[in-house]
């Protein structure tokens, strides 16, 4: 009984099967829409290219082919023309660059919902050329190692009405391995070691994400624009070019590392340029919560405000100027609950840990002139202390005492030369930094050589020398050991 | 009898060696057919549908277009422009005559430019009768193709104040 079920049921699901077989696909049968009804691929509004671009999607309605009444209205092109032209734009006369030049996402045609993928990562060896005693064998960090530094993805979609969305995220091995001093003067290293129950329980470290931006940014005209959420701080070129397949040296310069501009900002950014042949006016102002402990709270209600203006022009090369400025307040506090109103109330009682307003100034130039490319940022940034809101320096030896008001400055200069046959960039760059916030850091001055070997668009290859030069021993005496560190990097866009 | 054998043989011989000689030579015809061709200079009309009020772009305007640079200001509308797919000869010349920018070049600049966050190349089309018909409903819509392959939806754009085909047009390139 139960057999002849089964062989019942295959009989009709067979039946099913090669019905479905011997019918033509809804879409054959239908009947050819008459040349009025044929709808264009494209309806001709700002939503436009929206469908017909969707990923895997078909280009919607039937194009108007030769046949069509829409071809018959055609002007000189002929059928074989045409068919040539056709031709034309599948021929591949030369090699293919990569996803980023073929798989093509519009910027702006407007209504694009799909979700662009993509990003970098860079693999980094480094080891330094000094004697076994230097200190800096023991304090630099990931000396003679192989390390994966960065590996930020990029999502990114076009919401339509000239809405658009970003968002960065670095992924992370950290907290894993942090170190950080604790009052009896060890170094303690986060260990972040756990039991993984996927599978038999074997140790596995898990790593952090970091978001570095995101942000919904809405174009009014070239003018305005507005983004709001978190965005990289517009000031000079190295914090925005950012990515490792992007800039051209290794390490950030100490001046763009030492955050004299906040990296990062969480709130409002007016942007936008004007286009005064041949030269374009750009600018950009912020309103954020500013520099604090937490991104997400504003402790003091101070909001930081900032802007940056640029000129730029490819009258002679490409040339760009820009100066930048950013004011805002720094505010930590510690909190504790107390009880209040005769013990009918719980409040939060908050001391100051730390809270001083701060100003930063920028200037940067970037020339890129045929094969040349020179780019130079100066930076400062002052900081004013309120008289109760100074924290006390941590130093790990004597004199103890609280932190002075400063102003800290530095400055880089890079020269590069991409060769004509070879993608190769051999560059220089000088920088210098004076950090008086950081006693342990005396002034600094840095000279390096390296070259930038790009084989193909995404793929970048660094070899970098750098020499640095203390004039003073500062206050753990780090400055009195030379420090040379030879660094070799891969990184790539994918 | 031993001769005209021996001349008959001689001859064959040496029809066969011709056809030796002649054959990779014919094989070879259209590579040169091809290079030929090679030196042909190609012209690119840059199109808009026919109702936008862009007339003329200077080639420093065309070239802020085609980087999804901010236009506003010159053109009087928003452009979209539309691209040719990154293999096709149409699209390398024209990167390399208004970008002044090789495939390599190319790919580069867009890399950068997505890495810094901004947004990314225009829409690449790989078909010539979608490029038309999209250029021709997308309002603000933008494209290029040869001047013979346009139809009556589209209309050609002046570039640095002539069109394709005064002399001194600058969108030309060696094929």
């Amino acid at each position: 009984m139960r057999v002849s079920k089964i062989a019942l049921c295959a009989w009709m699901i067979s039946r099913a099967g090669s019905a479905l077989a011997a019918e033509p696909p809804p879409t054959a049968v239908a009947p050819a829409a008459p040349p009025s009804a044929v709808a264009p691929a494209v309806p001709p509004t700002a939503a436009g290219p929206t469908t017909g671009f969707e990923p895997g999607g078909d280009m919607g309605a039937p194009a108007p082919s030769p046949a069509t009444p829409a071809a018959a209205t055609r002007g000189p092109t002929t059928e074989s023309a045409e068919a040539e032209a056709e031709g034309k734009f599948d021929a591949a006369p030369g090699p293919v660059t990569d996803s980023f030049a073929t798989d093509e996402s519009s910027g702006d045609s407007d209504t694009q919902r799909k979700l662009d993928l993509y990003g970098f990562a860079d693999f980094t060896y480094q080891r330094l050329l000094i004697d076994k005693e230097n200190l800096w064998n023991r304090t630099y960090p990931s000396v003679n190692s192989f390390a994966v530094g960065n590996f930020n993805l990029y999502l990114s979609s076009n919401l339509g009405d000239s809405w658009r969305a970003l968002a960065e995220v670095r992924f992370m091995y950290l907290p894993n391995g942090a170190t950080e001093p604790d009052a009896a003067g060890n170094s303690v290293r986060t260990d972040t070691t756990v039991l993984d129950y996927a599978g038999f329980e074997e140790p596995i470290r898990w790593g952090g994400i970091r978001i570095e931006r995101i942000y919904v940014e809405h174009e009014f005209n070239g003018l305005l624009k507005l983004q709001v959420g978190q965005f990289l701080t517009p000031y000079g070129i190295w914090n925005v070019d950012h990515g490792s397949p992007t800039i051209i040296g290794i390490k950030k310069p100490f001046v763009v590392s030492n955050q004299l501009f906040p990296e990062q900002q969480v709130g409002l950014q007016l942007y936008g340029s004007y286009f005064f042949d041949p030269l374009e006016v750009g600018y950009h102002l912020t309103l954020s919560n500013g520099r604090g402990p937490v991104e997400y709270e504003d402790f003091d209600n101070d909001k930081a405000v900032g802007g940056r203006l640029y000129l730029r022009t490819d009258a002679f090369g490409s040339l760009t100027l820009g100066g930048s400025i950013y004011r805002g307040g720094y505010y930590d506090r510690s909190a504790k609950y107390v009880v209040t109103n005769g013990g009918s109330t719980v409040d939060q009682a908050y001391a100051t840990i730390s809270k001083y307003q701060e100003l930063s100034l920028g200037a940067d130039l970037k020339w890129e002139y045929k094969s040349w490319l020179v780019q130079g940022e100066a930076i400062m940034n002052e900081a004013k202390f309120d008289e109760d809101g100074r924290p006390r320096v941590t130093v790990l030896k004597p004199p103890q005492g609280f932190q002075s008001d400063y102003r800290r400055w530095g400055a880089y200069g890079l020269i590069g030369y991409r060769l004509p046959v070879v993608p190769l960039m051999p560059y220089v760059i000088v920088q210098h930094a004076y950090s008086p916030d950081s006693p342990s850091t005396p002034p600094a001055t840095a000279y390096e050589v390296g070259v930038n070997y790009r084989p193909t668009a995404a793929v970048v290859v660094k070899l970098e020398y750098t020499d640095w030069h203390f004039s003073a021993p500062g206050s753990a005496g780090f400055g009195s050991y030379p420090l040379r560190i030879l660094a070799s990097q891969v990184a790539w866009a994918f | 009898m031993a001769r005209p054998m021996k001349k008959l043989v001689s001859s064959r011989r040496n029809a066969l060696l011709s056809f030796a000689i002649a054959l990779p030579l014919l094989a070879g015809l259209p590579s040169v057919e091809r290079s030929a061709r090679a030196a042909e200079r190609v012209t690119l009309a840059v199109f808009v549908a026919k109702d936008s009020r862009v007339q003329n772009l200077k080639m420093s305007e065309l070239r802020r277009i085609f980087t999804n640079a901010d236009d506003s200001g010159f053109s009087g509308e928003r452009s979209i422009p539309f691209n040719h797919t990154a293999r096709s000869s149409d699209r390398v010349g024209f990167d390399q005559t208004v970008l002044r920018m090789n495939p390599e070049e190319v790919s580069r600049f867009w890399i950068d430019r997505k890495i810094r966050g901004l947004p990314g190349p225009p829409r690449a089309v790989d078909s010539l009768s979608q490029l038309l018909r999209l250029v021709a409903h997308t309002n603000g819509g933008m494209g290029y193709a040869r001047p013979n392959q346009l139809t009556n939806e589209v209309r050609t754009i002046r570039i640095d104040g002539k069109s394709p085909t005064e002399p001194g047009y600058p969108l030309q390139f060696n094929e």
